[in-house]
C-alpha cells in the first residue's frame, strides 16, 4: 500500500468509527485536539489497522502517535516490515 | 436580626459538616473500618460490610444536614434505586455533597476514587475494603475493573463531566463512561443534581452561604437500557449516539431538578422512547 492509500483508507475509518467530518480529516490533523478522539478510540483505531495490516501492533508503537500523518507513517513502516 | 443569625447558622453548619466529613472520616478509617477489615477475612464479606457501614454513615449525615437546618436534602424517586444491580449511576455533579447523597441512597456502590488515597494506610484499608477503583490505573486496566465491577452486580457511580458541574454551561462529557457501560451491557441509572440557590460549588468558598437556605435535590430518573444504544456497527458510534442522548437530557433543565413531585415528574423519557427498563 502506498502512503496514499493508507491515508485513503484511514479517513474512511475516521468517519466510519469515529463520525470525523471528511473535510477534517488533513495529514497534519491531531487525532485528539482536532478530530475529537479519545484514548478508548485509540486503542479501537488500532485494532481495526492490525485487521488491515494482518500484523500486531504493540500500544508503545502508537504512544507517540499525533496526528493522522503519523499514523499513515507507522502503519507504512509495519508494512515494511 | 434572626435572619442574620440563620445565615450564620448556616454558614458555621456548612464549615461544620465539612469538618466531619474530613476529620469522622479520617477516625473511621482508623477504628471502625481496620476493625471490620480484621473480622472479617472473607473479601467479599469486607466489602459489603465496609460498604454498608458507608451508606449508613452517609444516611446519617444527610438526615443531620437536613435536621439541622444547614441546608434541605431531599431524594426524589428512591423507590427506583431499592432493586438497582449491575447498573452504572449516571449523575451531573454540582457540589461536594453529590456522592455523599449517592452512596446515601444506594448501598451497594463502587466509585472510582484518587489513586492518592493508596498512599495512606489507613485509607487504603477502607477504599480498597470498599473495592472501590482507582483512577490513577492505565486507562485498559480502569475499564477492565469498571467492567468487572459491573458485571459482579454492583452500581457504579459515574460523573461522566469528570468534574465538578459548571453552572451555566453546557456539560461536556468524556465517553470513557460510555464505553464501559457498552461493553458490560450495563443500563444507566440517570440521576439529576440540583444545587439552589448554589453552595459549595467550585469556585465558591464554603462559608460564603446563600441568602435562603440550600436544597439539595437528588432525583432518580430513568433507567435508560443500554441495548438501545448497542445496534451499531462500531461501538464508537454507539458510544457518540449514548453521550449525545446524555448531553441533552442534562442540557434541559440544567439546575431544576426537583420542580417536580417523585415518580410522576415529567420525564421525556415518555412510552414512545421505548426501550426503557424502568
Amino acid at each position: 500500500m502506498t502512503r496514499e492509500e493508507i491515508f485513503a483508507t484511514l479517513s474512511e475509518y475516521l468517519q466510519e468509527m469515529f463520525e470525523v467530518p471528511a473535510d477534517k480529516v488533513a495529514p497534519d490533523a491531531k487525532l485528539f485536539e482536532d478530530l475529537d478522539l479519545d484514548s478508548i478510540d485509540a486503542v479501537d483505531l488500532v485494532v481495526r489497522l492490525q485487521d488491515l495490516t494482518g500484523r500486531k501492533i504493540k500500544p508503545e508503537q502508537f504512544k507517540t502517535v499525533r496526528t493522522v500523518s503519523d499514523v499513515v507513517d507507522r502503519v507504512h513502516d509495519l508494512l515494511a516490515e | 436580626m434572626l435572619r442574620r443569625l440563620e445565615l450564620i447558622w448556616r454558614s458555621f453548619g456548612t464549615g461544620l459538616f465539612l469538618a466531619i466529613i474530613g476529620v469522622g472520616g479520617s477516625l473511621m478509617a482508623m477504628t471502625i473500618f481496620p476493625l471490620i477489615a480484621l473480622l472479617s477475612r472473607d473479601r467479599e464479606r469486607r466489602r459489603l460490610r465496609i460498604q454498608w457501614v458507608l451508606h449508613m454513615s452517609f444516611k446519617l449525615y444527610c438526615r443531620a444536614i437536613h435536621l439541622m437546618k444547614v441546608a434541605d436534602v431531599r431524594v426524589v424517586g428512591a423507590e427506583r434505586l431499592r432493586d438497582l444491580k449491575g447498573a452504572m449511576i449516571v449523575a451531573n455533579h454540582p457540589s461536594l455533597l453529590d456522592v455523599v447523597m449517592i452512596m446515601a441512597a444506594v448501598p451497594n456502590v463502587q466509585c472510582v476514587v484518587k489513586g492518592g488515597l493508596w498512599k495512606n494506610p489507613f485509607f487504603r484499608l477502607t477504599v480498597e475494603g470498599a473495592g472501590y477503583i482507582r483512577n490513577d490505573l492505565e486507562p485498559e486496566d480502569l475499564v477492565r475493573s469498571c467492567i468487572e465491577a459491573l458485571r459482579a452486580g454492583n452500581n457504579l457511580i459515574v460523573f461522566p463531566e469528570g468534574t465538578r458541574t459548571v453552572r451555566g454551561r453546557p456539560m461536556k462529557l468524556h465517553r470513557g463512561f460510555a464505553n464501559i457501560a457498552l461493553l458490560a451491557e450495563a443500563d444507566l441509572q440517570m440521576i439529576r443534581i440540583s444545587v439552589e440557590p448554589p453552595l459549595l460549588h467550585k469556585g465558591n468558598p464554603w462559608w460564603r452561604v446563600p441568602e435562603t437556605r440550600t436544597e439539595f435535590c437528588m432525583q432518580v430518573c430513568d433507567r435508560l437500557d443500554i441495548k438501545r444504544f448497542m445496534g451499531y456497527r462500531f461501538r464508537s458510534q454507539s458510544s457518540r449516539r449514548l453521550v449525545g442522548f446524555i448531553e441533552e437530557f442534562y442540557a434541559e433543565n440544567p439546575n431544576h431538578g426537583c420542580t417536580g413531585t417523585g415518580a410522576e415528574t415529567p420525564d421525556r423519557f415518555g412510552p414512545e422512547a421505548g426501550g426503557l427498563v424502568a
